[in-house]
């Protein structure tokens, strides 16, 4: 099947009625999480994947990628009319949305935010779709010693492109990785980390630790943090751009579309990181780059359009490699594999309908997105009305039943709430726990491909560096961790310098 | 004692943490058979990961020791909230299979309701009564959920 041939085929799954009501309850709860502040993408993803439990594969793919997507569509709306980002993405949209709601501008300030989403999205599944293939071809080449050194890159990756400290990222991927080592070694057959458990021979799930890190301690989080909102409501008179304001905008989000995707391609924080990025492109392209912070209308469309099309470059790794390249489309790989489908090179050929038919409805569900999102928006905003004493006791109800629902046993609810605690504790001292999610579903693989690498090349090392593509992978690993450390002794270097002239003066 | 010396001090605590997990990992690999490079066993990827985050522990520490900088976070929760709700999880949680579905969930929400809320208990009640009965009607009856009877078992 060639890819138009592919794509008609994947609208044929997802034009299903069942499916259309799935693509557009995600994109609606998806809205509903990006509104909602505390409750990110990720969050809202795990707390939702029970409910996917009895549904077919690609209805079940198809509502989580909604939420995913939707998220980052919600997540502006807070950003313009209260200031706070509803979700870490929409962090840059406060600094011109917010202002030129201020100036009785939210109405423009939405709706651009909206269709630079709506474009970004599009032009994202667009590249998906077109680079999807071609890189799971050439996945298909690799053997043990590739897959190992892919994952050592992509979680060193991870690490650089990281919000926080490398440091502290490489700790908690470690840390990952040998919460993935519990339970019985699949090719040996001996227990590990179990202490006699029997709850922990398939090993800790994976369900409760995300539930735990961004569900519970998401909230403890909020608790301790409480706002105070000044909503301000936008006239629907004043709702749609001018055609100034779209004169303004289209370079940014065509320009915020292709920045999003790149990074979104890479591991790590790549959503949040793609918004920086693209903000500050604008800025440099101005010729007002004083006016940015102040209400210009492109500081809301290039990173809107930027975190929008992340989602669609994320979906990459994951789909084409079925190596996950953020927490959020690792708990969608969970969700997969608890399915029976397993992502990667293969599932082209074995499960078109899932792939094509995720594709498909992520075009459908960008157009959902529009359509939901510019008339109800004065719906999403009372939403944040909702005190935070109601709903908050109201998730964590959802995460008990959604563990539970799982394994139908308490060790998974202790695991829940000691990892909610740990979450909590870690963020409090500077560390971000997404990255232990993200390592837990690359540990098994991981050992995998290092453990077979050994054998074929009877205990060699070499073979991870003989063979061109693992290599050359390994060698750009090095090189990010020697260039970070470069960075770090330079800064410190300057540090000292800096005190030494002020002691002397 | 200043804030520098105060953030030095917390900062060697996290890194001594992470030192103790990573000692930790690393005697629970050595449990079990570490098996030969040719033919690894169960033991070595546990044994490669206690010993790096030992490795990274230890580097944590050394530079939290040359750090300059003073941090502002405290460990201990600014609000008693956060507390209270983690006291009612632990005990939402110990609860859950000897009370029930109905009873565990009534209590944590009418509690964490009334703690978050600081209103009166009528409406953490009624929030309480009408959060786990409906609850338990969508999980238990409607997705056919085997959530625990306890106590109340029917």
């Amino acid at each position: 099947m060639d890819t138009v041939q592919s794509l008609l085929y994947g609208f044929s799954v997802s034009l299903t009625a069942t499916n259309l009501m799935y693509c557009a309850l995600g994109v609606f709860l998806g809205t509903i999480v990006g509104v909602l502040p505390g409750i990110g993408p990720l969050g809202g993803i795990t707390i939702l994947l029970p409910t996917t439990f009895g549904m077919e594969p690609v209805s079940a793919i198809i509502m989580l990628a909604g939420i995913y997507y939707g998220a980052m569509y919600g997540g502006s709306t807070t950003s313009i009319l209260v200031n706070i980002p509803g979700e870490a993405a929409s962090v840059v949209t406060c600094f011109d949305g917010y202002q030129m709601a201020r100036q009785g501008r939210a109405g423009p300030a939405l709706s651009i935010a909206a269709f630079a989403s709506y474009i970004a999205g599009t032009l994202s599944v667009l590249g998906l779709m077109l680079l999807a293939p071609t890189l799971a071809r050439l996945a298909l080449r690799f053997g043990p010693p590739e897959q190992f050194a892919l994952m050592v890159l992509g979680l060193v990756i991870l690490a650089y492109m990281g919000t926080g400290s490398v440091l502290k990222a490489l700790m908690m991927i470690v840390l990952g990785l040998t919460v993935a080592m519990v339970g019985i070694d699949h090719l040996s057959g001996f227990t590990r980390f179990t202490h006699g458990r029997v709850e922990l021979g398939d090993g800790v799930s994976f369900l409760a630790v995300a539930m735990g890190l961004f569900g519970v301690a998401e909230i403890l989080v909020n608790v301790e943090q409480k706002v105070v909102q000044d909503i301000i409501k936008p006239k629907l008179s004043t709702l749609l751009p001018t055609r100034e304001d779209w004169k303004r905008s289209i370079g940014p989000i065509l320009r915020g579309s292709g920045v999003g995707f790149v990074i979104g391609i890479l591991p790590g924080a790549a959503h949040i990181i793609s918004t920086f990025v693209s903000y500050a492109m604008e800025k440099r392209l101005s010729r007002h780059p004083e006016e940015f912070g102040t209400g210009r209308i492109e500081g809301v469309a290039g990173p809107e359009a930027a975190n929008n099309a992340a989602t669609g470059g994320a979906m990459i790794p994951f789909l084409a490699l079925g190596i996950p390249s953020s927490a959020a489309t690792a708990t969608m790989m969970v969700a997969l594999l608890i399915h029976g489908v397993k992502p990667g090179p293969m599932l082209m050929e074995q499960r078109p309908e899932v792939f094509w038919g995720l594709i498909a409805s992520m075009y459908i569900g960008n157009v959902m997105l529009l359509i939901l999102n510019l008339p109800l928006v004065g719906l999403f905003v009372n939403l944040l009305r909702v005190p935070q004493h109601t709903l908050f006791p109201f998730i964590l109800l959802i995460c008990f039943v959604g563990v539970y629902s799982v394994g139908l046993s308490t060790t998974d609810l202790w695991i829940m709430a000691i990892s909610g605690v740990a979450g909590y504790l870690l963020r409090k001292v500077g560390f971000d726990p997404a990255s232990i999610v993200l390592a837990m579903v690359l540990g098994p693989m991981m050992e995998q491909a290092l453990r077979q690498g050994l054998m074929m090349s009877k205990g060699e090392f070499g073979i991870f560096l003989s063979r061109p593509i693992s290599a050359a992978m390994l060698a750009v690993a090095v090189l990010l961790l020697v260039a970070h450390l470069i960075t770090v002794l330079r800064r410190a270097h300057a540090r000292r310098e800096a005190t030494t002239q002020e002691a002397t003066a | 004692m200043d804030a520098r010396a105060r953030e030095r001090i917390k900062a060697s605590v996290v890194a001594g943490v992470f030192l103790l997990v990573g000692v930790w990992i690393c005697v629970e690999a050595l449990q079990v058979p570490f098996g030969s490079l040719r033919m690894p066993g169960a033991g070595f990827m546990p044994l490669v990961l206690g010993v790096t985050l030992s490795g990274l522990a230890v580097v944590l520490f050394g530079m939290d020791l040359v750090s300059r900088e003073a941090g502002s976070t405290r460990v201990w929760p600014d609000r008693p909230e956060v507390l209270y709700l983690v006291g009612s999880l632990i005990v939402a949680v110990w609860l859950f299979d000897r009370a029930g579905f109905l009873v565990t969930m009534a209590l944590f929400l009418g509690v964490s309701t009334k703690v978050l809320g600081r209103g009166r208990w009528l409406t953490a009640i009624v929030t309480a009564l009408i959060g786990s009965v409906t609850t338990y009607w969508v999980f238990g009856r409607l997705l056919q959920i085997s959530l625990p009877g306890g106590i109340l078992s029917f």
